[in-house]
């Protein structure tokens, strides 16, 4: 499945059947719909009777097993590999669970990279998130990336290409993903039956399928998070007990869009994600210093490593959230 | 809708044959499972683990037409063999699941469609086509295998390399380490072809063929190999890669020559290990005038020394090896007696049985001890 702001970018790589690099670098912020369009781009690779335009005919026996997960030609390398993995356990392998892909993953590859294909076509390794890949396993991967045997392909799809190691970045053919344009996206969303596109696609900065996500598990706890957030009589302690009970990358997100939002009134009187909230940030910004919010905003950037840290989810909001309340 | 019925063991049977290759775990769920085809009183069971696929056939009393499912292929073994010998089989299946009965004990399974299953697609690659007894082919698999590297970066060390040309198949495998070589006459001219076969399909071509005349047909295709020997098709995918110059590896002018008996070499190599050093399993040859030392030491400063007689005029040596390579060797050959060649100290010994015509040929590398 594609979604329909990838049209051109699979036109153009469709068209490239046959001559294409050893690797691509899919990159662009999430929730634009990247790996789903490296499944697409697999699947009409891997077809064998693809349509005219290069599409999967999702006829053959191929675009069959493909759909059911069973393509022997086709390799996933994701993090939930690792949580399933259970063998490997020395001091390199990750904890379970941890967003991370392990060295093992990597050199599971071998047999299938170098042995003939079952199909006699492409071999295509997905990557993806690339940059869950763990120092080690990224390194395992540059001898096979840099050169591996004829007919393979490897597609590696990055949120955040900047943390991959340059080894890898310059490996890879780039292909950059950017949000569909604004009327295109909301188009799509109303058609997902979001009746509110304007203010889920601000909070998720353009990206429709984070928008998506956001609409339908929006409970108004977002909502509250900020009502409690710029009301003077709430109290550390009472914010943090609120806090508590949402998922840490949850209110972090939403933190950190307030944060942004509150520099952007400062400095030119617009509000970028929270637009339901615009009145609010103007009021809550009006009496903050900014150089007291850009410190805070960069403080809430450095958190965003701690998300999948063990920590007390209390201790770190109220550690996060001290700033604010001097500034309301 | 019944799917087959038939006695026990002629379902136990091919599905014998297949269950080596599946593995417990793997990515892809699938290939825990076999497919059983049934076509009349045909049934064919397949199982693959994406780099080998074997598919069985076998005579059954009573079977659908045209119907394929796939099943756990370790439940249904482990089911069929603890059912008693003359149990009757049947197999039906309705919506998701797959009922095994027999006599008064009845199993539901979990299916996977026939259709999702991942078999390998026959290529129109004609290739090469021969016909050995599979005797010969065992015998020649057996005689190279125990120097496959495993699980090498130099991935095309993992796997034996099957070659033909000028009407002679030959199979080397090597670790870097050591090579063995094994060449077999054929009995007319076929052209050329190299593959190289993985690692696993030579274990399992070991384990499946038996030591008789009967024929298994290769074929050696540019990315497959195929070997059909009595009901079963066996297709394994090759190494994508160039296996190493073996010739320039196989010493050629070696001057001093030693006759051993086989077994007074092994047996004295086996007493030696004892003594051992675990880690590097080091051996010294001591080679003089009509006699060859068998040295062992190891971290303790205990030794071993072993004496054999031979017959030997040239010049002495004094050469390190690793115990285990030459143990290998000795172990898989049939032979009464081999051959060693040395050339220096520095240098590899070269093993052979004397009288066949140089159909086989063993390397290992010297180490410093």
């Amino acid at each position: 499945m594609m979604y329909p702001w990838q049209g051109q970018a699979f036109r153009q790589l469709a068209g490239e059947r046959g001559r294409l690099p050893q690797a691509l670098l899919l990159q662009g912020p999430q929730g634009l719909g990247k790996t789903e369009f490296a499944r697409h781009l697999a699947q009409a690779l891997l077809c064998e009777s693809p349509l005219p335009d290069g599409s999967p005919c999702n006829a053959c026996v191929a675009c069959n097993w493909f759909v059911a997960g069973n393509h022997p030609d086709f390799r996933h390398l994701g993090v939930e590999d690792e949580a399933v993995d259970e063998d490997g356990a020395g001091d390199t392998s990750p904890r379970k669970g941890s967003p991370q892909i392990g060295v093992d993953a990597v050199r599971g590859l071998a047999g299938f990279t170098t042995t003939s294909t079952h199909r006699d076509g492409l071999r295509i390794v997905l990557v993806e998130p690339a940059e869950a890949l763990n120092v080690h396993a990224a390194n395992a991967l540059l001898k096979t990336l840099e050169e591996p045997r004829p007919g393979t392909l490897f597609l590696l799809v990055s949120h955040a290409p900047a943390r991959l190691p340059a080894t890898i970045r310059s490996r890879c053919r780039a292909v950059p993903f950017h949000p569909p344009r604004t009327p295109e996206a909301h188009e799509w969303l109303v058609q997902s039956g979001i009746a509110n596109p304007v203010l889920f696609l601000a909070l998720a900065g353009g990206a429709p399928l984070e928008a998506l996500r956001l609409a339908r598990q929006d409970s108004g706890q977002r909502a509250e998070f900020l009502r409690r957030l710029a009301d003077p009589s709430q109290s550390l302690v009472q914010l943090s007990e609120f806090v508590a009970r949402l998922p840490v990358p949850e209110w972090l997100g939403w933190l950190e869009r307030w944060a942004h939002d509150l520099v952007a009134q400062k400095l030119a009187g617009e509000t970028r994600y929270h637009v339901d909230f615009r009145d609010l940030s103007a009021r809550v910004a009006a009496h903050a210093d900014l150089y007291d919010l850009l410190a805070w905003e960069r403080t809430l950037r450095d958190a965003k490593r701690l998300v999948h840290h063990p920590l007390n989810p209390r201790l770190l909001a109220e550690s996060l959230l001290v700033p604010l309340l001097a500034m309301r | 809708m019944i799917i087959l019925k038939t006695r026990r063991e002629r379902l136990l049977e091919p599905l014998q044959a297949v269950i080596g290759i599946v593995e417990r775990r793997h990515t892809l769920p699938i290939l825990s499972n076999v497919l059983i085809e049934s076509s009349g009183h045909e049934l064919s069971l397949t199982a693959t683990d994406l780099e080998v696929q074997i598919r069985t056939t076998a005579q059954i009393d009573e079977g659908a037409e045209k119907q394929s499912v796939t099943i756990s292929a370790r439940k249904l073994y482990d089911i069929l063999r603890s059912l008693p010998g003359e149990a009757s089989v049947a197999l039906e299946s309705k919506d998701n699941k797959l009922t095994v009965k027999a006599g008064k004990s009845r199993f539901s399974l979990q299916t996977l469609a026939g259709q999702d299953f991942p078999t390998v697609a026959a290529t129109d690659d004609a290739g090469i086509e021969l016909t050995l007894p599979q005797k010969t082919l065992k015998a020649l698999l057996e005689r190279v295998q125990y120097a496959m590297a495993q699980q090498d970066v130099r991935y095309y060390l993992n796997g034996t390399l099957f070659k033909v040309s000028g009407g002679e198949l030959t199979l080397v495998a090597t670790d870097g380490h050591r090579l063995s070589y094994t060449a077999e006459k054929l009995p007319q001219e076929y052209g050329n072809a190299e593959v190289i076969l993985p690692r696993k399909s030579v274990s399992e071509l070991i384990k499946l063929l038996s030591a008789s005349d009967d024929p298994v047909r290769i074929t050696l295709r540019a990315n497959q190999a195929q070997f059909v020997f009595g009901s079963i098709d066996l297709l394994s995918k090759v190494i994508d890669g160039k296996f190493p110059d073996y010739a320039r590896v196989i010493p050629t002018n070696y001057g001093k020559h030693l006759s051993l008996q086989r077994l007074d070499l092994l047996q004295a190599l086996q007493r030696a290990a004892i003594l051992s050093n675990d880690k590097i399993r080091g051996v010294r040859l001591l080679l003089s005038k009509n006699n060859l030392a068998v040295v062992c030491t190891n971290n303790e400063q205990e030794e071993a020394q072993e004496d054999l007689d031979v017959v030997y005029g040239q010049e002495a040596i004094d050469i390190g090896f690793n115990l285990t390579y030459l143990m290998d060797v000795l172990n898989h050959l049939t032979a009464e007696t081999i051959q060693c060649s040395f050339g220096d100290a520095n240098s590899s010994v070269l093993i052979t049985v004397p009288g066949s015509e140089d159909r086989f040929k063993y390397v290992v590398m010297p180490m410093r001890i």
